[in-house]
C-alpha cells in the first residue's frame, strides 16, 4: 500500500463509527466461540438462534467473539437490545434460548438463573460482570478484548486500540523502541523471564542480515490454554507484538510455532495475517511509507509453522529446528537464538503472551506499565485455573497477587467442601506447594524460592483426594515421556525416578527410595541439556519438601492418606447403611460382591480389584460404600 | 589470552570451546558424544565442567572459550555428576563387565570368537577391545549400579548387508546420525520416537538397504559401543595385527589399517591419520576379506602343454614364456597392464615390454577417458596440477560434471559435504539419470545426452562474454588470451545452449555462481559417453574455466580405477615414457588397436572378460584371479594390493605407500617380482634389483625427482592448448547410443567383478539398480 492510500487516521476512524454502530443495533447476540465456548455447546446455542430467527422472522445479529475467560460458565451469550442493559448469560443450551429471547425481545424482561450480570456499569440493581467474583480482582491488559470483540474483524481490533502501538512505534527509533520495552520491565512470559528488552537489544546488536521474529505458541503443558485463548480472542494483538518486535530487531520475517492442536487458533492467526496484510500493517510499506522504519521491516512476513505435538519443542532451540525442518532437539546454548537462530541467523523468540503485552506498551507507555504488578516482575500474569476449583478458566492478574487470592477469591475455592491440599504452577515441570505457602505473591523470584516456578501460567490446584506421590508421578510421567531423548540425565534419569516412584505407589517403596530420589533429583536438574530435564524433578522435590508425610505413609506404613492409590485401599460396605439395592453387584467387574436383594452385601476382598464401580454406583444418601485403608480391613 | 585450567594458565585462541584448549593441551575430559570430525553437539553431558561464576557445570565441548576463565575439570562434584550420568547409561546397557573389578583380565570369558547373537556381557561384545565406555567408567571411578538392570528388549537388525545393529547397546549419542547426515551427505537413520523410547533408527523401521544407505561404514566407525558393528568381522574375536595401507579398488585411495590373523586380512578400518581422515567407502571398509580370501584365487603358475593348462613352478612357466617369446618379432607383440598395479610394477612392465622385448606396443586396459587428458592434466609444460582433497573442501563453488560420486569415488563427497558445510554452492552436471547428487545440489544442469560440451562451451563463452574475470591474472597465465577471446567470440553459441535442453532459468542460475566464483573446483568425472573422443576438449574447458575463476589446479578427476594415473604416469600409454615425456621412436599400438590384432602375442595384466582373446597366438595372463581359462597359454599368479609393497598415485597426486598385510595364496608373486624375474630369465641386465628402493631410485632418476615427490605441484605457467585443442566441430551435439541410461559402474578389481566374489555386494548392487532405476 502507497503513503497516498494508507490512513491510519481514516481506518481508525471508519473502525470507531461501525463499532458504535454496531453497538447502538437492536438486536445483537455475541457468542463465545472460542474452543471452550464450541466445546460447551456454542454452536448449538447458535444454530438455536438461527432456528429462532426464522421461526419468528425477527432481525437479529450474531457476532462470534473469543471467550472472557469464565470456561465455567460456558456457553456465554451477551445480548445487547433496546430497552434492557446490556445483560451477559452463562451456562446456556440450546433449549434455553426461544424463551429467553422471547423474554428480552417482547417482553423485556432480561432476569434469569443464567443471568451473570452486565457488561459494563452496574445498572437497575443488576451487578456488572465486572463485579463478579472471578473477575473482580484481574487486571487485564492483554486480554481486554477477548470475548468482547470479533477476532476475524480487523476494525473490531483497530476501534479498540489496536495498531495504535505499531503507529507509535513506528514514529520511533527502533533502538527507543528496545529503550521503550527495557524501561517497562517486561520479563519474558513463557516462563524463565528474562528481560524482553534485553533479548531484543542481543538480537539487534547481533550481525547478519535476514532476521527472525518468532512467536512461541507451542503451549503443550497439561491443562494450560492461555495462548489459544489469547490468539483465539485477539489474533491481531500477538501479530500487533510480532511486528513491533520485527521493527526493534530489524527483522524482515517471521514464524508464529503454533501447535497444531489448535486449529481454530491457527484458522483466526492466519486470517489476521491476511487481512493485516491488506490493509496495511504487514507485508510491504507497512502503514504507507511516511513514517520513517526501516526498509527490512517494509517487508516484514508472518508464517505460520504448525507443531507436531512435541512438548519439548516449546523449548526455543527445539522449536527452532523444528521450523527448520529437524527432529525437535534442543541444543546447547551459546550461541543463543539471537546470534544464531532459525537457519544460522539471529533471531528473537518471544513467548505468545510477551508479544501481546507489547502493543499496549507502545501505546500506553512503559512508565504506566511499570506501575502494574512488582518492580522486578512489573505487568500481569494470564493464568489457566484448572483442577479441583469452582471458577476454571483462564484469568489475568497483577504479579504480585497471592496464590490465596487467586483460588479462593477469583477462583472461587475449593468445590464440594474438600479441604485445599495443594496447587501446581507453572506446567509439568513446577513444583506443588501447600497451603502454607498459600500467601506468596506470584512473580519469577517467590515461586522459585519455594521450589516452583512461574512457567507459562498453568495453575492446577488439588484438594486432599489427591495423592501427591501419584501427582508427582504423574507430571514426571509426562516429562518423560516427552523428553526428546538426547541427553542421558533427562532420558533415563527421569525413567529411573518415575519407575521408583511407581514402585512407592505399588506398595514396593523401600527406605533407599527417597534417598535415591534425593540424590537423582539434583543430578537430572544440575547435568540435563535444556529446561525439560532441568525442571523435571520440580514436582517431585516440591512434594517431597511440603508433602513427605505422604511418601513416608506408603513406604512406612503402606497406606496412602489420599485413599488414592489401589494398592493401599480397600472398599468395604457399611451394613448399617446399605438398603440391598444390588447396584453394586450388577456393576462390579470381578463379580467380587454378594447379597440378596434386599440384604446387606458383602465385598469379597480376595476377589475385588479396587476399581471404585461400587463406590461410584452406591445410591444411598450417605453412601455405603466407603473408601478405607487397606490395612484397616486387612487386620 | 590466557585461561585457567585446574590451576594452570593456558594460552587460548578465539573461538575455540573449553574442550578444544583442553584436548590441545593434553587434558582429559571424559566425552562420549564428541568426535573430532563433527561438530560440537553437548548431548552426553560427560564433558561438562566448572567455571568460575558459571550458572552450575558446563558442557566442555560447546562452551566457547573466554579470557580470564578459571576452569575446572576434574572436582568431586563434577566426578560425582559424571558418575551419576555413567550410572544411568549403564543402567540399560550390558553393564557386568564394566563394574567388574576382572575387567579384561576375566578368567571365565577371556577373549576367544563371539558365539552369542546378543551381548550379554562386554566379552561377547564386538566393540570389546575398543569401548569408550569401559574408559570412561573407570574414570569417574564407577564401581557399582544401584538400579535394575534395564534390559530394553528391541530386536536387533540384522536383515542388511555389511552391517548389524542392536539398538539395546546404543546410548543415543547421535554420532552415526550426525555422521551419516553431515559428512556423509545420506541421512539414512536418524533419532526415532522419544522420552525412554528414544532409539536410533531408520525411517519406519525398514532396513538400511531401503532407507538410502551406501554402508560406507563410517557409523559403524564412530559408534563408541558394540551397537554398530560390522557383520563379517563381529565374530572374529580379537584381531591380531593392523598395518597401515591403501585400498585401491578406486582412484581415491583411502588409507586403511588393514587388520590380518591367521596370514589374511581379516578387516579394513579407515585410517584417522590418512589423507581420508577416517572415512572409506562400502568397498573398502567391507569388501576386502572377501575379496582376497576367496578361495579361487590362482596359486600355482600354469602353462598350456598339450592343449591343457597345468600347474608348473615359477622356473618352468619362466622358462616357457622365455621360448616361446622369442619366437615373436618386437613389434608382434602387445602389453596391457592393469590401472590396479603398483607404480614399481608398471614401470617395470613397460620397461619389460620396452627395453626387454622391444615392443614400442603397451598400453592400459583401462576405460578412463581422463587417459585421454591425462596428458593436459600432467604434462609439466601444459598442465594445471591437480586438485587435492583439501582444494574440493576449502572451495567456494564446485562444479561436478558428469559423476555420481557415490558411486565412483565415494570420498569425495565427504570433501564436498565438508565444503557445503562451510557455506560452498555446488553445481552438477550430467545428463546420466539417478545421479545421487542431483537432489544435493544447489544447480542441476541435466543436459541432453551428448550435450555436456556443447554446454560447458556455452557456459565458458558467456563468462568471457561477462569480462568478469581478472584480466590480469588470467592474461598471465594464458599467453594468448586474445586469442582465447576471439576463438570464443567466433564460436556460435547461439544454439549451444538450446542444444542441452536445459531450462534457461537453470543455466543464468549456475552462470551467476559461476560468475562470483573466487574459489572454484571442477571435479571432473569419468562419463566415458560424454567425453570420449574429445577428452582434450573437455580438459581445456575445464582448465578455462578454472582459469576464468583465478583457480588454476583445482581440477580433480574423478578416477575409479585404481592406480591409473600412477600406471599412466610410470609411462604405460603408447608413445609416452615414463614422466609422460614422448617416448623415443614414436608411439605404438593403443589398446584397441592391439585387441583389433595389431599384435600376434599379448601380455595381459587383467582380464578383458567380454572380449573374444582366442586370435592371438600366444596370450600371457597375470592376475589374482582365473579368466581366459580357455585361451590362456600362461597363466601367472599375482598378488593382490593388500599383500604386496609398493607405492601409488591417488587421483589428487598423492604418493601412497601399499604395505602387505596378508598371505599371498600358494605361489603368487608381486607383480613388479614377476616381471624382474622374468626380465633376469630373459637375460637382460637391468633387472637385478635388491628391492623396492632400487626401483623407485631408478624411475625417481627417469623422472627428474626423488621417489614421492614426483608429482609435487607447483605453480605453472598456463599454456596456449586452446588453439590446439579446441575445434570448433567439438562442440556440436554428439550422438549416444546409451540414451538415458543409469550409470551403474561394475565395479571390478582387475577384470574380477567385487558382486562375484562378496555376496553381500551383490545384494548391494542389486538394489543399487533398483533404487536408481537401472
Amino acid at each position: 500500500m502507497s503513503k497516498e492510500q494508507f490512513s491510519f487516521h481514516k481506518l481508525l476512524e471508519e473502525a470507531r463509527r461501525n463499532w458504535v454502530e454496531l453497538h447502538e443495533k437492536d438486536g445483537v447476540l455475541y457468542i463465545g466461540t472460542a474452543s471452550c465456548g464450541k466445546a460447551a455447546g456454542a454452536s448449538k446455542v447458535i444454530e438455536a438462534v438461527e432456528k429462532y430467527k426464522v421461526e419468528t422472522g425477527r432481525d437479529l445479529q450474531v457476532v462470534e467473539v473469543g471467550c472472557i475467560g469464565m470456561c465455567g460458565f460456558e456457553p456465554m451469550v451477551y445480548v445487547q437490545a433496546h430497552g434492557i442493559p446490556p445483560v451477559v448469560y452463562g451456562g446456556l443450551a440450546p433449549r434455553d434460548i426461544p424463551a429467553l429471547l422471547d423474554d428480552i425481545l417482547v417482553r423485556k424482561q432480561y432476569e434469569s438463573e443464567h443471568l451473570l450480570g452486565v457488561l459494563g456499569e452496574e445498572a437497575r440493581e443488576i451487578p456488572a460482570l465486572s463485579d463478579h467474583p472471578m473477575m473482580t480482582t484481574q487486571e487485564r491488559i492483554i486480554l481486554p478484548n477477548c470475548g468482547i470483540i470479533d477476532p476475524t474483524s480487523i476494525e473490531h481490533y483497530i476501534a479498540n486500540g489496536g495498531y495504535e502501538g505499531l503507529r507509535k512505534a513506528l514514529q520511533m527509533d527502533p533502538l527507543e523502541v528496545i529503550e521503550e520495552v527495557k524501561k517497562s520491565g517486561l520479563r519474558g512470559r513463557g516462563g524463565a523471564g528474562f528481560p524482553t528488552g534485553l533479548k531484543w537489544q542481543f538480537t539487534r546488536q547481533a550481525e547478519g542480515e535476514g532476521k527472525y521474529v518468532i512467536c512461541n505458541a507451542d503451549e503443550g503443558d497439561p491443562g494450560a490454554f492461555m495462548d489459544r485463548s489469547t490468539l483465539e480472542g485477539d489474533p491481531h494483538k500477538v501479530l500487533e507484538g510480532m511486528i513491533i518486535a520485527a521493527y526493534a530487531i530489524g527483522a524482515t520475517s517471521g514464524y508464529i510455532y503454533l501447535r497444531a492442536e489448535y486449529p481454530l487458533a491457527i484458522k483466526r492467526f492466519r486470517e489476521a495475517t491476511r487481512k493485516a496484510e491488506e490493509a496495511g500493517f504487514l507485508g510491504e510499506s507497512i502503514m504507507g511509507s511516511n513514517f520513517h522504519f526501516q526498509v527490512s521491516v517494509k517487508e516484514f512476513r508472518v508464517l505460520v509453522k504448525e507443531g507436531a505435538g512435541a512438548f519439548v519443542c516449546g523449548e526455543e532451540t527445539a522449536l527452532i529446528a523444528s521450523i527448520m525442518g529437524k527432529r525437535g532437539m534442543p541444543r546447547p546454548k551459546p550461541p543463543y537464538p539471537a546470534q544464531s537462530g532459525v537457519h544460522g541467523k539471529p533471531t528473537v523468540i518471544n513467548n505468545v503472551k510477551t508479544l501481546a503485552t507489547i502493543p499496549v506498551i507502545m501505546s500506553r507507555g512503559s512508565s504506566w506499565f511499570s506501575t502494574i504488578g512488582t518492580k522486578k516482575s512489573p505487568g500481569t500474569a494470564v493464568f489457566a485455573l484448572t483442577g479441583k476449583i469452582a471458577n476454571s478458566g483462564l484469568i489475568e492478574v497483577p504479579m504480585g497477587t497471592t496464590l490465596r487470592k487467586i483460588i479462593y477469591e477469583i477462583g472461587g475455592g475449593i468445590p464440594d467442601r474438600k479441604k485445599f491440599k495443594a496447587v501446581q504452577t507453572g506446567g509439568p515441570s513446577g513444583g506443588c506447594l501447600p497451603a502454607s505457602q498459600l500467601d506468596l505473591p506470584v512473580n519469577y523470584e517467590e515461586l522459585a524460592k519455594a521450589g516452583s516456578i512461574m512457567g507459562s501460567g498453568g495453575m492446577v490446584v488439588m484438594d486432599e483426594d489427591s495423592c501427591m506421590v501419584d501427582i508427582a508421578r504423574y507430571f514426571l510421567s509426562f516429562t518423560q515421556e516427552e523428553s526428546c531423548g538426547k541427553c542421558p540425565p533427562c532420558r533415563i534419569g527421569t525413567k529411573r525416578m518415575l519407575d521408583i516412584l511407581t514402585g512407592i505407589k505399588n506398595g514396593e517403596g523401600t527406605e533407599d527410595d527417597l534417598a535415591m530420589l534425593e540424590e537423582l533429583a539434583p543430578l537430572i536438574k544440575n547435568a540435563s541439556l535444556c529446561g525439560l530435564g532441568q525442571t523435571a524433578p520440580n514436582p517431585v522435590l516440591t512434594t517431597l519438601q511440603y508433602f513427605r508425610h505422604e511418601y513416608e505413609a506408603h513406604i512406612h506404613q503402606k497406606r496412602c492418606p489420599a485413599h488414592s492409590c489401589r494398592a493401599f485401599i480397600s472398599y468395604r460396605i457399611d451394613s448399617d447403611a446399605c438398603i440391598g439395592c444390588g447396584l453394586c453387584k450388577k456393576h462390579c467387574p470381578v463379580n467380587a460382591i454378594s447379597g440378596r436383594k434386599g440384604t446387606t452385601h458383602v465385598i469379597d476382598q480376595e476377589a475385588c480389584v479396587r476399581c471404585g464401580m461400587c463406590l461410584s454406583y452406591c445410591p444411598v444418601k450417605g453412601k455405603a460404600v466407603e473408601k478405607v485403608d487397606r490395612k484397616e480391613v486387612e487386620a | 589470552m590466557s585461561v585457567t585450567i585446574n590451576g594452570i594458565q593456558y594460552e587460548m585462541k578465539k573461538g575455540e570451546s573449553i574442550l578444544e584448549i583442553a584436548k590441545r593441551e593434553n587434558i582429559y575430559i571424559p566425552t562420549l558424544c564428541t568426535h573430532h570430525e563433527l561438530p560440537a553437539f553437548g548431548a552426553c553431558r560427560m564433558c561438562l565442567v566448572e567455571v568460575e561464576g558459571g550458572r552450575g557445570p558446563l558442557p566442555a565441548c560447546t562452551t566457547p572459550i573466554q579470557e580470564g576463565m578459571v576452569i575446572r575439570t576434574k572436582t568431586e562434584e563434577l566426578q560425582v555428576l559424571r558418575r551419576g550420568i555413567m550410572e544411568l547409561i549403564l543402567s540399560e546397557h550390558t553393564s557386568a563387565c564394566i563394574v567388574c573389578k576382572d575387567k579384561g583380565e576375566c578368567k571365565e570369558f577371556k577373549g576367544g570368537p563371539i558365539k552369542t547373537g546378543r551381548v550379554t556381557g562386554c566379552r561377547f561384545c564386538p566393540e570389546d577391545q575398543n569401548c569408550e565406555l569401559i574408559k570412561i567408567a573407570d574414570y569417574v571411578g564407577l564401581e557399582e549400579i544401584r538400579f535394575p538392570f534395564t534390559y530394553k528388549e528391541i530386536p536387533s537388525r540384522r536383515d542388511d548387508p555389511f552391517i548389524e545393529r542392536d539398538p539395546n547397546l546404543c546410548i543415543l549419542c547421535g554420532r552415526c546420525v550426525r555422521v551419516c547426515s553431515q559428512l556423509r551427505g545420506r541421512e539414512a537413520i536418524s533419532f526415532l520416537y522419544r522420552g525412554h523410547r528414544a532409539e536410533v533408527g531408520t525411517s519406519f523401521g525398514k532396513p538400511l538397504m531401503d532407507v538410502g544407505c551406501m554402508f560406507c561404514g563410517a557409523c559403524v566407525d564412530v559408534c563408541p559401543t558394540g551397537s554398530l558393528s560390522s557383520r563379517s568381522t563381529k565374530w572374529h574375536g580379537e584381531v591380531g595385527e593392523s598395518t597401515e595401507s591403501v585400498c585401491l579398488l578406486c582412484g581415491a585411495q583411502c588409507q586403511f589399517g588393514f587388520e590380518s590373523k591367521w596370514d589374511k586380512i581379516m578387516a579394513a578400518v579407515p585410517w584417522e591419520q590418512g589423507r581420508n581422515r577416517g572415512q572409506g567407502c562400502v568397498r573398502g571398509r567391507f569388501c576386502l576379506p572377501p575379496l582376497m580370501n576367496g578361495s579361487q584365487r590362482l596359486k600355482y603358475p600354469l602353462i598350456r602343454k598339450e592343449g591343457e593348462l597345468v600347474p608348473v613352478d615359477w622356473d618352468e612357466a619362466l622358462g616357457f614364456i622365455k621360448e616361446r617369446l622369442a619366437t615373436f618379432k618386437p613389434g608382434e607383440l602387445g602389453f596391457l597392464a592393469s590401472p590396479y598395479l603398483s607404480n614399481e610394477s608398471a614401470f617395470l612392465f613397460q620397461k619389460l615390454a620396452r627395453q626387454v622385448l622391444g615392443s614400442p606396443n603397451i598400453d592400459t586396459v583401462s576405460k578412463d577417458p581422463a587417459r585421454g587428458y591425462v596428458g593436459a592434466l600432467l604434462d609439466p609444460e601444459l598442465g594445471a596440477g591437480l586438485g587435492s582433497l583439501e582444494n574440493i573442501e576449502n572451495a567456494e563453488i564446485i562444479l561436478i560434471v558428469g559423476s555420481d560420486l557415490y558411486l565412483d569415488a565415494p570420498l569425495l563427497t565427504v570433501s564436498v559435504n565438508r565444503a557445503k558445510s562451510k557455506g560452498a554452492k555446488t553445481i552438477l552436471l550430467d545428463s546420466s539419470p539417478g545421479n545421487q547428487l542431483a537432489g544435493k545440489v544447489d544447480v542441476f544442469l541435466k543436459p541432453e545426452k551428448g550435450a555436456e560440451l556443447p554446454l560447458m562451451a556455452y557456459l565458458t563463452k558467456r563468462l568471457v562474454k561477462g569480462q568478469l574475470y581478472n584480466r590480469n591474472f588470467v592474461g598471465n597465465r594464458c599467453r594468448n588470451l586474445d586469442e582465447l577471446e576471439d576463438f570464443l567470440e567466433e564460436l556460435d553459441t547461439s544454439t549451444l545452449a538450446e542444444l542441452s535442453h536445459v531450462p534457461r532459468a537453470r543455466i543464468e542460475d549456475a552462470l551467476r555462481l559461476l560468475h562470483q566464483a573466487k574459489n572454484l573446483v571442477i571435479i571432473a568425472g569419468d562419463d566415458q559417453r560424454a567425453f570420449t573422443g574429445v577428452e582434450k576438449e573437455a580438459a581445456a574447458l575445464f582448465h578455462t574455466l578454472l582459469l576464468l575463476a583465478g583457480s588454476p589446479g583445482g581440477l580433480v578427476p574423478v578416477l575409479s580405477e585404481g592406480n591409473a594415473l600412477g600406471v599412466w604416469l610410470m609411462g604405460v600409454l603408447p608413445g609416452h615414457g615414463p614422466g609422460l615425456r614422448p617416448f623415443p621412436g614414436g608411439g605404438g599400438l593403443g589398446r584397441e588397436e592391439m585387441l583389433a590384432g595389431g599384435v600376434k602375442g599379448l601380455y595381459l595384466c587383467e582380464p578383458l572378460p567380454d572380449k573374444d582373446l582366442s586370435g592371438f597366438d600366444f596370450l600371457i595372463l597375470q592376475a589374482p584371479y582365473p579368466h581366459h581359462m580357455d585361451v590362456a597359454d600362461v597363466v601367472l599368479p599375482s598378488a593382490t594390493f593388500t599383500e604386496e609393497a609398493g607405492s601409488t598415485l591417488s587421483l589428487e597426486g598423492f604418493v601412497h605407500q601399499l604395505r602387505p598385510s596378508a598371505k599371498v595364496p600358494g605361489m603368487a608373486r608381486a607383480d613388479w617380482e614377476i616381471f624382474m624375474s622374468l626380465g633376469k630369465e630373459l637375460g637382460k641386465l637391468g633387472f637385478d634389483y635388491q628391492g623396492l628402493l632400487d626401483i623407485q631410485k631408478e624411475f625417481g632418476f627417469t623422472l627428474g625427482v626423488k621417489p614421492g615427490e614426483f608429482l609435487k605441484k607447483e605453480k605453472r605457467e598456463w599454456h596456449n592448448f586452446m588453439t590446439t585443442w579446441l575445434k570448433p566441430e567439438a562442440f556440436s551435439r554428439r550422438n549416444c547410443q546409451d540414451e538415458g541410461e543409469v550409470r551403474l559402474p561394475d565395479f571390478c578389481y582387475r577384470g574380477t567383478p567385487l558382486a562375484e566374489k562378496v555376496p553381500d555386494f551383490k545384494i548391494l548392487l542389486d538394489e543399487l539398480k533398483r533404487r536408481l532405476g537401472a
